[in-house]
């Protein structure tokens, strides 16, 4: 070989690239990623979710008027709808039926026969962008229409807890992967060190300092981190793909382009951590390997 | 008059290993700068335990070692590395990276110091090619024969022209024409400023050369070539 084809050559790695029972490694790496992914999906599905029911409950209210004669059930909400369609321009006022009103009473009162002249509430369900549970109020009690208005609160609360509760349980479980990776991680790096027990010992042996060996494990974790978490989370957005075409999963999946763009952004940036936790716990624990070692000399 | 400092100076050094028995008791050398010294003995006589020690390589139990003029039990961390790369080294066992090249092995103690390749290429290839492994720069550790394997820890060892070369039998598995060329390297890092230690039994090549002798016995060091 001549000095030209020396020169033009590439550095080798200090460290052997193809180790010997590394395939168990990657493959823990890949899982724990793949794992990784699928909860980071999970609480971003559930966000989404939560959103989207929160935004379509804060468009409705359900006004019920309280008749205290059956018979004034087609005055009483004729003069409300007017007053609503008045107050809410562009929302839509839906009168529920009769029939329907006294249905929806049927799981308390039994499947009896209800007498005619029972005064069943009228329901009036207002959709729209701009609907406001005190214009409503306001609205009914200017025409002196006695009426409760339910505006969802309660139930929108109770929606964004439950939200907040699978949310938390995903990124508590994704928190758990992650730390799973770095003992892993820590693992492996002991492994390997006392695998490398000898490239160490020259490296030691010519000069190399603890923070040059380090930085040689730091860098072969972080390209094992990135390769594990190219592969597990590529599998992760496939399968969720996979899901959110053939499975009913009512927005938890990807519903649509935009979602799922923000979501491999975020699984970009889960396998960037990833990779980087890999690297910290190789230079943690190369960086006390070395002092512990040189310490027993 | 003016006075050669010594670059390893070692006063009544004791080693043992555990607790065992002390491998090394007493000892007491210099080796001042420029020197060529031979260091020779029976095997199991304690010449590598006294070579590891110049090299850093083990503590001792007792006595005070100096290196370029340090108590190396003071040194700290990035001082001692200083002093491990102003070292070069040839061991018994060659202690070659099997998965790097011969290129890549010889060039390794300019790789660490931080130099780059486009830098040091011309004398990793001069090198290779003055200890007789120019054809076989890319060849593994592992394809290579016992004196090809010595040649290039040799050429590990003198790449960064160091200030001390310390050679345990480093003509141990070569011929002799080998051997020969190999002391005539060793010579001309010392015409060149470098402290050389050389530990062998071959009494032959202590006789090519007219240089200082240390006999060691049971441990003890001793000036002068052994009865």
């Amino acid at each position: 070989m001549s000095a030209a084809t020396a020169t033009h050559a590439q550095e080798a790695p200090l460290l052997p690239t193809k180790l010997r029972n590394a395939r168990a490694l990657w493959a823990v790496l890949i899982i724990m990623a793949l794992l990784a992914g699928c909860a980071l999906l999970f609480a971003r599905g559930s966000m989404r979710l939560s959103g989207d029911w929160q935004t379509q409950l804060s468009d409705t209210l359900t006004v019920q008027i309280l008749l205290e004669d059956a018979n004034a059930w087609t005055a009483q909400t004729s003069a409300a709808s007017t007053s609503l369609t008045d107050v809410f321009p562009g929302a839509d006022v839906e009168v529920v039926s009769q029939n329907n009103a006294r249905e929806l009473l049927r799981p308390w009162l039994g499947n009896a026969a209800l007498p005619d002249n029972l005064p069943v509430p009228a329901l009036i369900n207002v959709t729209g962008s701009n609907v406001s549970a005190t214009k409503a109020k306001a609205a009914l009690d200017a025409a002196e229409i006695v009426a409760n208005i339910d505006d969802n609160t309660r139930y929108a609360d109770q929606l964004r807890g439950t939200a907040k509760r699978l949310v938390g349980i995903g990124m508590g479980v994704l928190s758990l992967i992650l730390l799973a990776g770095l003992c892993v991680n820590i693992f492996a790096t002991r492994a390997s060190m006392t695998a490398q027990k000898e490239i160490i010992r020259v490296l030691v042996q010519v000069g190399a300092s603890d923070k040059f060996i380090a930085k040689l494990f730091i860098g072969q974790a972080f390209r094992r981190g990135a390769m594990g978490a190219a592969i597990g989370l590529g599998l992760a957005s496939g399968l969720w793909l996979i899901l959110s075409i053939m499975g009913d999963w009512g927005g938890l999946g990807w519903t649509g382009f935009g979602a799922g763009l923000t979501d491999i952004f975020w699984l970009v940036g889960l396998g960037i951590l990833f990779a980087v936790i890999c690297a910290g716990a190789a230079g943690m624990t190369a960086t006390r390997q070395l002092a512990f070692e040189r310490k027993r000399l | 008059m003016s006075t050669i400092p010594d670059l390893v100076n070692f006063e009544r050094v004791a080693l043992r290993y555990g607790r065992g028995p002390e491998v090394l008791t007493d000892a007491t050398l210099d080796l001042p700068q420029g020197s060529f010294t031979f260091l020779t003995g029976p095997s199991g006589a304690g010449k590598s335990t006294l070579l590891k020690l110049c090299y850093l390589s083990l503590i001792p139990s007792r006595g005070l070692i100096r290196m370029f003029g340090r108590d190396s039990a003071l040194l700290t961390n990035p001082e001692r590395q200083a002093i491990k790369r102003r070292v070069g080294v040839v061991l018994q066992d060659f202690h070659l990276i099997e998965h790097l090249s011969v290129y890549e092995n010889v060039a390794l103690p300019l790789r660490v110091s931080g130099q780059s390749r486009s830098t040091y290429n011309a004398d990793v290839v001069e090198l290779l090619q003055w200890v007789g492994l120019g054809h076989r720069m890319q060849a593994l550790p592992p394809t290579l024969s016992g004196g090809e394997k010595q040649r290039c820890a040799i050429a590990r060892a003198v790449i960064a022209k160091p200030d001390l070369l310390i050679a345990d039998e480093p003509t141990g598995n070569v011929d002799p024409e080998i051997g020969r060329r190999l002391l005539r390297l060793f010579s001309e890092m010392n015409r060149m400023g470098a402290t050389v230690l050389i530990a062998t039994h071959d009494t032959h090549l202590i006789d090519e050369l007219d240089a200082r002798v240390l006999r060691i016995e049971a441990g003890r060091v001793f000036k002068g070539k052994p009865e």
